[in-house]
Formats: C-alpha cells, sequence, structure tokens
C-alpha cells in the first residue's frame, strides 16, 4: 500500500512541530525519516498512525483520504520506540491481541501467532511474561504483534535504539530480511544516519519540522541538496569560497585552499558559496603546500588526518597506508572536481 | 564515609524503643489477654464472641457496612478518577479541589448535619413536601446502616479517587496505543489493557476503604448504631476488668486488616510491573463533545455537592436559632459560638484540644525527625533501618480502636500512663503516634531531595555530623517538617476513636469527644456540637491550605497507599 502525505502541518499551541511536510512512499518499499532528535519524527508517524490529527494537509492509504479514519480502524502495525508490550499478559496473548479483536478463530489465531513467532525467532516463548524477557526479545515480540495482523503499513519508532550496539547491527538484516520476505511497506524512524543508510529504500532528512530531501542512501550520501543534509549525514569538509571564474565546464572557487575547481549549474562570479566535500575524497600531496597536518589518528581500516589551513579545521581519510604523513608536516590536497558540492550562500 | 555510627545506633535505639513501647507492646499485651486464660492458651474467647448473638450481628453488620462502603466507593473513585486523569475539561481544575474537600472534616460532624438533613422534621423532607413529591415525612434513617454507609462513602471516595487516579496516570500512554493501531478501541480497550494496568490502584483503594469504614467509630456511635464492631468495642472498653471480650473482638479486627493487607499486598507485587522504559510521549487527554463536558460537569457538580451537603448543613446548624420542617433555618444566630466558649464543657475540651495537639505535633516531631533521619541517612546496617522504617509505617495498619484499646488494658496499672487516672500523657502519646506516619512520610519527601552530597560536602569542609545535620539538613527540609507538623496537628484536632476511648471524664474530653457528647446530650447538642465542628473544619481547612502550599504537588501522595 502506498502512502501519501500532503503539506501536512501539526503544531503543538504555539510550536510548529511540522511544517507542509509531503511524502510519498511506495508499495513494498523501506521508507526511513531520518532526522535529529526533537525534529519531528515520531510526530509523523503518529500522524501516519492516526494517533495525532494534523492542523492541516491530507494523508491518503493507496488512494483513500484517511484523515478521519482513527488509529484502529487503519490496519497498520506499529513498534513503538518503548515496545508497549502490554505487562500483564503473555507473549502469545500479547501477540494474539489483535488478532483476537478481528474475530479470528482460536485455530487461525494460534496459527498466525505460532507463524509470526517463528518469523522473528521467538519459538517456546509463548508463556512468558515481557518482563521476563530480555530487551532484544521483547523487540522482536512487539514486531511480531505488530506483523501478525498482516498490516498495510507498517510503522517502526526508533525499533532498534534500546538495543546495544551488538544486537542493533545484527537486528538491522533480520529486519530488512522480513520486510522485504512479506512485501511490507514500511515505514522506519531514526536518529541514527547509519541504520537509515545501510537498510533503507530511500530516505526522508528531515530538519526542524521540515523534509529537506528524499532520496535513495547513495542520492542523500553523496548529492545532498543542503548544507544541513550533508552536514547530518556523514562527515564533511565545508570552506567558504566565492565563484571567479569557468574552466573547461566547471567553476573555479576562490577558497582558503586557493582556486578549487567544481561541478555546478549556473554560479555567476562573485557568487559567494560554501564548498563541501567527504573527506575520503581527499588526496594528500607530499611537500610544499598550505596545509599543515595537526594529527594523524589510526582506526585500523583507514587513517584520519587532521588538517589545518589558515583557521579552517579539515579532515581526511585514509585508507590502506597510502601516504606516510607525519603531524606537523605541510603537504597539499587534490579534491576531484566531481565529489565536490557547492552550495550558494545569500 | 562510615557505614556505622555510634550515634546513629543511639538514634535507632531511642526510636525503635518508643515505638516497642507505645505501639508493639500494647498490641501483644491485647493479642496475649485474648488468647492466654488462666494462664494457658486458649480459644475460649473466641468461641464465646461466635457464640455472642450480639457480636454475631455486630460483626455482620460492620462486613456489611465496609463491604457497600467500599464497593461505592471504588466505584465512584474510579469513575471520577478516569474522567480527571483521561480528559480534559473547562473545570476540571475547579473539580481537582473540590473533590478533596471531604478531607476537612471527619465523618461523624458531617454525621450531625447529615441526621439534621434527612430527620423526620428535617431540610429533605421539607424540601420534598414542598415539592409536593412526598405528602407525609418519611423516615429516612429507618435503616441506620444506609446512613452509615452513605457518610462513609462521601467521606472517603477522595482516597480512592487519588489511588486510582494515581494508578491511571502511571498507565504508559502507549500501552492503549497499542492497542488502538491493532484495531482495539473503546470498551473492549479499557477492559483488556486499561482496567488490568490499573489494579494495583484499585487493590490499594479497597483496602483503604474496607479498613477506615470497618473500624470506624464516630460514625455508627453518632447515629446510635451499637451493633457494629468498633461500638462493641468501644463499650467494652469501658469494662475491661469485667469483660474479657474486647480483647478477642480488638484481634479479631487486627487478623482482619492484616489478612487484608497482606492480601493486598501479594496481589500487587505480583500485578505491579516494571514499566518497560516509558514511551516518551505525553497522554493525549481526551476532549469531550460539548453535551458530554456538561453532563459530566453537572454531575461533578452533584457529587461535590452531596459531599459537602452534610457540612454545610453542620454549618447552618451552627448558626440556626430554629430549624424546623424547613429547607434552611428560619432563624439565625450567632449564640452557639459563644456558648462553646462559656459551657463548661465546651470551653475545656477546646482548651485540652489545642494543648494535646501541640504536645502531639511537638512529640511527633522529635520522634519522627529522627526516626525519618535515622531510617533514610544514618550510618546503620540497612536491616536495622528497614525495621524502623517498618515500625514508623505500622500505625497507618493500626485503628484508632484498636490502639486505644491497647493503651487502656496495657496501661491500666501504670501510673501517668493510666487512662483511667489523668489521661493526658497517653492522649497525647496516642496522637503523636497514631500520626507518626505522616510526619515521617513529609520528612522523607524533604531528605530525598537534599542531596547526600550536600551533607558530604559539609563533612569535607570539617564539620562534624550533628552540626551539619543542624546547618544543612534541617534548614533545606524546614519546610517538610513545617508541612508536616500543621498536617499533625490538624489531624489530632479531629482525632475520633482514640479520643472517644482514652478521654473517660469531662474535665479531660477533647473537642471530638465533647462533640459526640453534647450533640447526644444537652437539648441545643447538635448545634453546639456543629459550632464545635465548624471551629474543626476552619483549623483543617486552614492546615490543608498551608501544608499544600508548603508541600506541592507532594501533597496528593500523603494519602496514598
Ligand atoms: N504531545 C506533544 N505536546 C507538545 N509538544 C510535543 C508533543 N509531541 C512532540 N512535541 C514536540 O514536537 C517536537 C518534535 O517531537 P518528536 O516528533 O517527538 O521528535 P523526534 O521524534 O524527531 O525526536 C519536539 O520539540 C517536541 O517537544
Ligand atoms: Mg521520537
Amino acid at each position: 500500500m502506498d502512502v501519501k502525505l500532503r503539506n501536512i502541518v501539526k503544531k503543538f499551541g504555539k510550536y510548529v512541530a511540522l511544517n507542509k511536510v509531503s511524502l510519498d512512499i511506495r508499495d513494498g518499499e523501506l521508507f526511513f525519516i531520518l532526522g535529529p532528535s526533537g525534529c519531528g519524527k515520531t510526530t509523523m508517524l503518529r500522524i501516519i498512525a492516526g494517533l495525532y490529527e494534523p492542523d492541516e494537509g491530507d494523508i491518503f492509504f493507496g488512494e483513500n483520504r484517511v484523515n478521519d479514519v482513527p488509529p484502529y480502524a487503519r490496519n497498520i502495525g506499529m513498534v513503538f520506540q518503548n515496545y508497549a508490550l502490554w505487562p500483564h499478559m503473555t507473549v502469545y496473548d500479547n501477540i494474539a491481541y489483535g488478532l483476537k479483536a478481528r474475530g479470528l478463530s482460536s485455530r487461525e489465531i494460534d496459527q498466525k501467532v505460532k507463524w509470526a513467532l517463528k518469523l522473528v525467532r521467538m519459538e517456546g516463548m509463548e508463556k512468558k511474561y515481557p518482563n521476563q524477557l530480555s530487551g532484544g526479545q521483547q523487540q522482536r515480540v512487539a514486531l511480531a504483534r505488530a506483523l501478525v495482523i498482516e498490516p498495510d503499513v507498517l510503522l517502526l519508532d526508533e525499533p532498534l535504539s534500546n538495543l546495544d550496539a551488538k544486537l542493533r547491527a545484527r537486528m538491522r538484516s533480520e529486519l530488512k530480511f522480513i520486510q522485504k520476505d512479506l512485501g511490507l511497506t514500511a515505514i522506519y524512524v531514526t536518529h541514527d544516519q547509519a541504520e537509515a543508510l545501510s537498510m533503507a529504500d530511500r530516505i526522508a532528512v528531515m530538519n526542524i519540522g521540515v523534509v529537506e530531501q528524499v532520496g535513495t542512501p547513495l542520492e542523500i550520501y553523496e548529492k545532498p541538496r543542503t548544507k544541513f543534509v550533508a552536514d547530518f549525514i556523514g562527515e564533511i569538509n565545508m570552506l567558504e569560497g566565492v565563484v571567479v571564474g569557468r574552466e573547461n565546464g566547471l567553476f573555479v572557487v576562490e577558497t582558503v585552499l586557493g582556486k578549487l575547481k567544481v561541478a555546478g549549474e549556473d554560479l555567476a562570479d562573485g557568487q559567494k558559496v560554501t564548498v563541501s566535500f567527504r573527506p575520503e575524497n581527499v588526496k594528500i600531496r607530499r611537500g610544499k603546500g598550505l596545509v599543515k597536518v595537526r594529527d594523524v589518528m589510526f582506526y585500523g581500516f583507514y587513517e584520519e588526518l587532521v588538517l589545518e589551513v589558515g583557521e579552517v579545521q579539515l579532515k581526511a581519510f585514509l585508507s590502506g597506508r597510502e601516504v606516510d604523513v607525519k603531524p606537523g608536516e605541510v603537504v597539499s590536497l587534490e579534491i576531484d572536481p566531481s565529489s565536490i558540492v557547492v552550495f550558494r550562500e545569500k | 564515609m562510615k557505614r556505622f555510627s555510634l550515634g546513629s545506633l543511639v538514634l535507632w535505639l531511642a526510636t525503635t524503643t518508643y515505638l516497642l513501647v507505645f505501639l508493639v507492646y500494647p498490641i501483644l499485651y491485647v493479642f496475649v489477654r485474648a488468647f492466654i486464660v488462666e494462664g494457658r492458651f486458649s480459644l475460649a474467647y473466641f468461641y464465646i464472641m461466635t457464640g455472642d448473638p450480639v457480636l454475631r450481628e455486630s460483626i455482620f453488620n460492620s462486613f456489611l457496612i465496609s463491604t457497600l462502603s467500599t464497593m461505592l466507593t471504588v466505584l465512584v473513585g474510579y469513575a471520577i478518577a478516569y474522567v480527571m486523569v483521561r480528559f480534559d475539561f473547562k473545570l476540571k481544575h475547579v473539580f481537582e479541589v473540590l473533590l478533596l474537600l471531604p478531607f476537612v472534616v471527619p465523618p461523624f460532624v458531617g454525621a450531625i448535619g447529615m441526621i439534621q438533613l434527612f430527620a423526620r422534621f428535617g431540610a429533605v423532607n421539607a424540601f420534598l413536601m414542598q415539592l409536593g413529591v412526598i405528602s407525609r415525612p418519611i423516615d429516612w434513617f429507618g435503616n441506620r446502616i444506609l446512613g452509615i454507609v452513605l457518610l462513609e462513602v462521601l467521606h472517603l471516595y477522595p482516597i480512592a479517587y487519588l489511588n486510582i487516579a494515581a494508578a491511571l496516570s502511571n498507565i504508559d500512554p502507549t500501552l492503549e496505543e497499542s492497542a488502538e493501531t491493532l484495531g482495539v478501541k473503546g470498551l473492549r480497550k479499557f477492559a483488556t489493557v486499561t482496567f488490568p494496568l490499573s489494579l494495583p490502584g484499585v487493590a490499594a483503594a479497597t483496602a483503604i476503604v474496607f479498613i477506615w469504614s470497618f473500624t470506624d467509630l464516630g460514625t455508627p456511635l453518632m447515629f446510635n448504631f451499637y451493633k457494629v464492631v468498633p461500638v462493641q468495642i468501644f463499650h467494652m472498653a469501658r469494662e475491661i476488668y469485667a469483660n474479657p471480650m474486647g480483647y478477642a473482638l480488638t484481634v479479631f479486627v487486627l487478623l482482619l486488616i492484616s489478612v487484608i493487607f497482606l492480601g493486598i499486598k501479594r496481589y500487587a507485587t505480583a500485578r505491579s510491573y516494571e514499566m518497560l522504559g516509558r514511551g516518551h510521549v505525553s497522554v493525549r487527554l481526551g476532549r469531550m463533545s460539548k453535551t458530554v463536558e456538561v453532563l459530566v460537569s453537572v454531575l461533578l457538580g452533584l457529587w461535590v455537592f452531596a459531599a459537602a451537603l452534610p457540612h454545610i448543613s453542620v454549618i447552618l446548624l451552627s448558626f440556626s436559632e430554629r430549624w424546623f420542617m424547613t429547607i434552611i433555618p428560619s432563624r439565625f444566630t450567632l449564640e452557639h459560638y459563644i456558648s462553646i466558649f462559656t459551657n463548661d464543657l465546651t470551653s475545656i475540651s477546646i482548651r485540652n484540644s489545642l494543648f494535646y495537639s501541640s504536645l502531639a505535633t511537638l512529640l511527633g516531631l522529635g520522634v519522627g525527625l529522627l526516626t525519618a533521619y535515622v531510617a533514610n541517612r544514618g550510618k546503620l546496617p540497612q536491616t536495622l533501618r528497614d525495621i524502623l522504617d517498618m515500625l514508623a509505617m505500622w500505625p497507618l495498619a493500626v485503628p484508632g480502636i484498636a490502639l486505644a484499646f491497647g493503651y487502656l488494658s496495657s496501661f491500666s496499672d501504670v501510673p501517668l500512663l493510666s487512662a483511667y487516672g489523668n489521661p493526658t500523657l497517653i492522649i497525647i502519646i496516642a496522637y503523636a503516634t497514631r500520626r507518626l506516619p505522616y510526619m515521617v512520610r513529609t520528612i522523607y519527601a524533604g531528605l530525598q531531595q537534599v542531596h547526600r552530597s550536600l551533607e558530604e560536602a559539609a563533612v569535607s569542609l570539617g564539620s562534624k555530623p550533628f552540626k551539619v545535620v543542624m546547618q544543612i539538613t534541617i534548614p533545606l527540609i524546614l519546610a517538610n517538617i513545617f508541612a508536616g507538623a500543621i498536617l499533625v496537628f490538624s489531624e489530632c484536632m479531629i482525632e475520633v476513636s482514640t479520643s472517644l476511648m482514652l478521654a473517660l471524664r469531662e474535665e479531660y474530653f477533647p473537642m471530638t469527644k465533647a462533640i459526640y457528647e453534647v450533640s447526644t446530650n444537652l437539648a441545643v447538642g447538635p448545634e453546639l456540637a456543629s459550632a464545635l465542628g465548624v471551629i474543626l473544619m476552619i483549623v483543617v481547612s486552614l492546615s490543608m491550605i498551608i501544608t499544600s502550599k508548603l508541600m506541592g504537588a507532594k501533597m496528593g501522595e500523603l494519602f496514598r497507599a
């Protein structure tokens, strides 16, 4: 089932939590909503679930406008950040709950619960109570409870944020596998960019109350459309500069690093810009240059160089042991024009 | 810091000894006298008890009264709590205050007003006859049990409401939301999720209300209804030398209460779920349609009015010169307020009450401070601190009639402490001991806010522990100490059961006993009693206002289980 949001506005008192947000989520896709804490992700998910009413805008499930459909009639499965398992019910009863509400026979319920337990690899845990389970197990039960009703849309609010790092990594691939296996439309909220980049079909990156960019992980990473996205996803170097001319279809920008060639559209001479590039796209040339190596940090499969030019600090990631530089050395940098993203300043 | 100090141990011994002498010993004494007959263990008194028709009927009546009261109270309390916790409506904050009004007066004072209202020639009959609904006065309290139940419910519903409201607001909202997303709404959601999760609050409310109404002495006395357990104990207390049945009956009450407490505790432990990390979503307060909002406000208003009615009636009565077959008094006067200061019995009682309550507050303050400090901060093994803490909370589970009966009997031959001589000291001790848990809780609440590091900082700068307590801790919790003191003072002023049982001669009567005596004995009795009652209402209301200002949101917690 595809889900469409059109110009959604949500206010809490005077505070505008969502400001004209529109999204198109396609059938069968694992769609991520990614953004810093407090930017309105949960609010958006709860609006899709029907737990909040938007102040303006429309929500469509398929062709149907569902603004006035209450949550219990939307046929969604939601996994809450705190799992929200009912402490007074066994694992079995937790999972069977939505099925009972749908009036299934106890034989059907039994079959489906068993199926769901198997899906999340929790067979044999039926009789346990939530407080007898570990965090990871609770997470699986919450997932099973949401899946067992065969929802049109699966909503997940930071489902892995309460798990430790190891378990989180494992659950990522499991979750993705289950979603693809069932062909579910899933909307997944997180503040963890690694989670989003590694799992998503597409990502919507949010800044306070607005969506800044929607795209595949690769697009978001390589072609950030705003400075916010560039900064929020991964690591990036930013330099101020001024366009000073053109050369072979590229623009020339004057920065503290000297003249940089960048790709871009329609930049007038004298235009103030911010030039950004990822640390892994920086190449180091030893010997004379403007850039001083402040520090070299070894991380196993790569090294991080802390660089300084003028007042500005930059980073470079070097994989392997390409160049052997020492702190205090002076070097020059080389950056492929196609890996540079330019943002216009006013 | 050291884990053990001699000073702490001395304080522990002092407070524990106090509690052993004035709480454990009297109760033990009653048990021993109930079970040991002529030097041997025997259940003889209990056989007599179950065989005696009056006692059997009393026990039956008490169960009937407390069961009915509990059911109604919890039902009403739940409905009120649900509306107040889950919905937003215009008058909500007004009702938050109004709903707690019944706290200001013990129900037996309300009984005077209630009896006046529903008397054969009282206001209700007058009102109904004016409306033409009835032609002849109805004898409303022909069945006094109903009157007693009504008063208990009107007095106790705030306790049920507060306990259940606490449980309801403790429920993580996402637990209900997840039910909604799975397709469940309304009554079914309530029955499968909300209600089961609120049961700990219901259990607490049930226990408190049941025990309260089972052991309430004042209300049935005012209705002249003697065939209930507390009144039987009250009468037996006057003849403990001749009739040992009082011991058996008191033991019966204590055992019943223990069973209820243990049962509830086991139940609550089995049912108290660690809420697994609360979803950080604030509760969506339901909105009501205009009609429902009006309806709810009217119902709550009517209920508050009903609860206030006995008290309103007491106030009217205290100013009335003539109130016969009319809705409100036909002539008003201030005479009764002058009389209470000129009449020997009442004027002495005012003086006595002030004296007893002040000294009891001081005593309670001393014991309470030491107890709270040693139990919370003492440098002692945890077990010792737990024992003290448990002992200090125990008075909550010992009804006034049982404590008073224990004091009367166990100290009957002890000079100064015998209620048959001059009961001043024993009354003060009874008051202080009964209210000790309030005192300790308020001080606890303060101590919890004073982080240990503040004290440790002072110690690290070279202060002696005692100095630290005086210079750092006490000033920081002064507001709590003050709040506790005022609360205890006003609770002592309206203490009923121990007052009725321990003050045996007129010159030692406190106000509550004077109210009882006056209302039943003199010609203008109810009016004089009402005037005394109004004074009590004022004292308690003022103290509630001051305490809540000092304690803020913590106030409600004092009245929870
Ligand atoms: N029920 C609410 N009442 C008032 N403000 C809220 C409510 N829910 C969220 N907010 C505010 O809206 C903003 C977005 O919240 P949320 O959607 O929970 O952020 P996120 O999930 O991205 O961390 C925050 O500033 C939060 O304080
Ligand atoms: Mg969130």
